[in-house]
């Protein structure tokens, strides 16, 4: 003879007398909790690049390599090597550290930013993401930290690309403690720039990215000139301070071409470090506010 | 680890193919003889520089004989720039290669008949780098 299983006396939840317990928020946000949605949120990043490694190597090597290829290797070739016959090592060798600049912050606005835009407004993947047990800050910073990684590998491909493609040579006086402090900067910078554009963009609008944001902040980003070379257009040369691509672009001048006019270091580090903390907190800021509506 | 890392062996291998890339590339770009080319230079009447032999269009190595004071430069950083006369933008430079004391050769290729101009640019260790002013007719 069995029991006979009859209505429990566990109260209904949800009722008007018997109110839904609060979430354990403490439990959600657990260091421990935080720091595995973490890993697994950045293995998850890197899963997905490995199953579009072609497509990312190939989009992050090939905009340098155009550049380099016919800035420093089809124009002299075809006698129209900027700088002149002398002057054309001078200015491969300059335009190095804006290239690896560029394709730094490129590679961050087009990875996290158009990704954000995708896994907000068209997958829904953000949601995903969110249901994790951490806060919503940790996970924009799991962004910029994949975006960092991403941007960190393409740096290390221009280098390659300068000493090789060039037909004029082109020489780096490398200064070790400023590349590899200033090189992990730029990468954050780059990202949390890219999440800034990526919370603040819609899939309706993200084809501005490039040329509203992208296109702009290259051609005057001191890539293919010094700023301190800026001086005939004062106007200019100031205005240009509010680009964050300049004190990368200077930044690295001062670490691979040392002898050229560059921005002071006391004015590029403090710069990249205000830059990184202002597009971190307005990234976190705008995801915030794109997942609460 | 190796269970997580298995989803990312094409991501780490390609990370650590770009890592050699980069170690190499920063050996060659930094390798002092491409500083002849790049530095900006004064002129000093203690230096001379010559090229060597036939200059003309066929060649594609030419030796340069740099002297200070009369007396081979040896163990300098050596680069030769030179364009046509006119066609200052299609100028050509390499870096030389010391061959005998005071000998250098550069790769270079004079591709039109006519006059050239330009300039050997010499770094010796610890003293400033010089130009040396260079003009003459490719036959």
């Amino acid at each position: 003879m069995t029991a006979a299983v009859g209505p429990t006396d566990r109260p209904e939840l949800g009722t008007q007398d018997h109110p839904l317990p609060p979430p354990d928020r403490t439990a959600r946000s657990s260091p421990g909790a935080s720091w595995a949605a973490f890993r697994a949120m950045l293995l998850r990043d890197f899963t997905i690049l490995d199953k579009r490694l072609p497509q990312f190597v190939a989009g992050t090597v090939m905009q340098p390599l155009m550049l380099v290829f016919v800035l420093t290797y089809l124009f002299p070739k075809i006698g129209q090597a900027i700088g002149g016959g002398g002057g054309a090592s001078r200015f491969s060798s300059l335009l190095m550290a804006g290239i690896v600049a560029q394709t730094i912050i490129f590679v961050g606005i087009f990875t996290v930013g158009t990704e954000m835009v995708r896994e907000l407004g068209i997958t829904g993947e953000m949601e995903d993401r969110l249901l994790a047990p951490t806060s919503v800050s940790l996970v924009a910073v799991e962004k910029i930290v994949s975006g960092g990684l991403q941007a960190l590998f393409s740096a290390m491909v221009v280098f390659p690309i300068g000493a090789f493609v060039p037909s004029t040579p082109v020489y780096l006086d490398v200064q070790p403690v400023v590349l590899l402090t200033l090189t992990p900067l730029a990468c954050l910078n780059a990202a949390a720039l890219g999440l800034t554009m990526g919370s603040r963009f819609s899939p309706g609008t993200a084809s501005y990215l490039f040329g509203v944001v992208a296109l702009p902040l290259s051609f005057l980003g001191a890539i293919f000139y010094t700023w301190p070379s800026l001086t005939p257009v004062p106007a200019l040369k100031y205005a240009l301070l509010a680009n964050p691509l300049v004190y990368v672009s200077e930044g690295f001048r001062a670490a691979l071409v040392p002898s050229e006019p560059h921005l002071s270091l006391a004015v590029v580090y403090p710069a990249m470090i205000v830059s990184a903390v202002v597009f971190t907190v307005l990234g976190v800021r705008g995801l915030k506010q794109r997942v609460v509506t | 680890m190796a269970r997580a890392t298995r989803g990312i062996r094409r991501v780490l291998f390609v990370a650590a193919l770009s890592l050699s890339a980069f170690a190499v590339a920063i050996v060659v770009l930094a390798d002092d003889a491409r500083l002849g080319c790049v530095t900006d230079a004064q002129r000093d009447p203690a230096y001379q520089a010559r090229l060597l032999g036939q200059i003309e269009i066929e060649r594609t190595e030419y030796e340069i004989a740099v002297t200070r004071d009369g007396q081979p430069v040896s163990g300098a950083k050596v680069c030769a720039s030179v364009a046509m006369v006119g066609m200052e933008a299609m100028g050509v430079s390499d870096t030389a290669e010391e061959t005998a004391p005071g000998i250098y050769k550069v790769a270079v290729v004079l591709e039109m008949s006519g006059g050239w101009r330009g300039s050997i640019l010499i770094t010796e260790t610890g003293k400033p780098p010089v130009s040396v002013p260079l003009k003459f007719d490719v036959g």
